[in-house]
């Protein structure tokens, strides 16, 4: 069904078609225009090597988010193993912290709470972190969000319950009326 | 501003984000990157392929270090009788004996 490998004009329509939806949802979840363009050409090399892992259960579009987001989650599981090694033998020349992440797609009157939203993000679990992208960025139904996750509505609406709870605490920490009431 | 609300600002600041337009050589890039990483095998595939091989490797050095029990073959014994093929006699003392006797 999606077989491109005698159609490279068919490969080329199809990158097309579906790039902006996989980069926007790696983004997101990476918060790194370049690690995210990286991952979106990685989704797509997968879809070339292994187009039998589409059995047309779902829409093509579903099986790209998971595609996506299984391989943004992996990225940030590297991520993390690696700040958490940095941390038992600091190198001496320590790479500096990424600037906060400005997504590029956001009315400029939410770019500047959207900076703490993306930085609390990024404390999330990986799979609530996916959650939350999918059903508050990327606007995508719970139903959708099962399929892409491979998960039970219940497991979805409690994972993005966990997802709000946490984010709530953590933005707490970052209210920046907090620094006002301490000075 | 109270904290709930400026929470609830935040956690709805990104919706309806707009998609952003990607490197439009992506497909160039696909292309390259298709080239230059041949198609690896899942280190788990891997592994099922090794196994009946290492399975197969103990068990010849297990049976290879195992000492060779001698059959006793009575069958053949009795063929050797039968026709008197048994050449120990040119060893026993009697046949000694005989040679003593010529010199």
């Amino acid at each position: 069904m999606l077989h491109f490998r005698d159609d490279d004009h068919a490969f080329s329509k199809f990158i097309n078609e579906y790039q902006e939806q996989v980069f926007h949802l790696v983004l997101n979840m990476v918060q790194h225009t370049e690690d995210a363009e990286e991952i979106t050409q990685d989704v797509f090399v997968d879809v070339f090597r292994k187009p039998d892992a589409f059995r047309g259960e779902a829409q093509v579009s579903t099986w790209l988010y998971r595609i996506a987001v299984n391989k943004s989650i992996d990225h940030l599981r590297k991520k993390q193993r690696r700040n958490r090694w940095m941390g038992i033998w600091p190198v001496k020349e320590q790479t500096p912290e990424p600037p906060d992440f400005i997504h590029p797609g956001i009315i400029a009157e939410n770019r500047e709470k959207s900076v703490y939203l993306f930085r609390a993000m990024k404390q999330l679990p990986p799979n609530q972190h996916a959650a939350w992208t999918l059903s508050e960025i990327e606007n995508l139904s719970y139903k959708d969000i099962a399929e892409v996750l491979n998960l039970s509505l219940s497991s979805v609406e409690s994972l993005l319950f966990r997802a709000r709870q946490n984010l709530r605490k953590i933005l707490s920490g970052m209210y920046p009326g907090n620094k006002q009431i301490t000075e | 501003m109270n904290k709930d609300q400026w929470i609830d600002e935040v956690l709805a600041s990104a919706k309806g984000a707009e998609r952003v337009a990607i490197n439009p050589y992506l497909h160039t890039r696909v292309k390259a990157k298709l080239e230059a990483t041949p198609a690896t095998i899942p280190l788990r595939w891997a592994l099922v392929a090794l196994a009946p091989v290492m399975v197969l490797l103990a068990l010849n050095v297990t049976l290879w270090r195992k000492p060779v029990q001698k059959k006793e073959n009575p069958g053949m014994e009795q063929v050797i009788k039968a026709y008197s093929m048994d050449d120990s006699y040119l060893y026993s003392s009697a046949n000694n004996d005989i040679t003593h006797e010529k010199d």
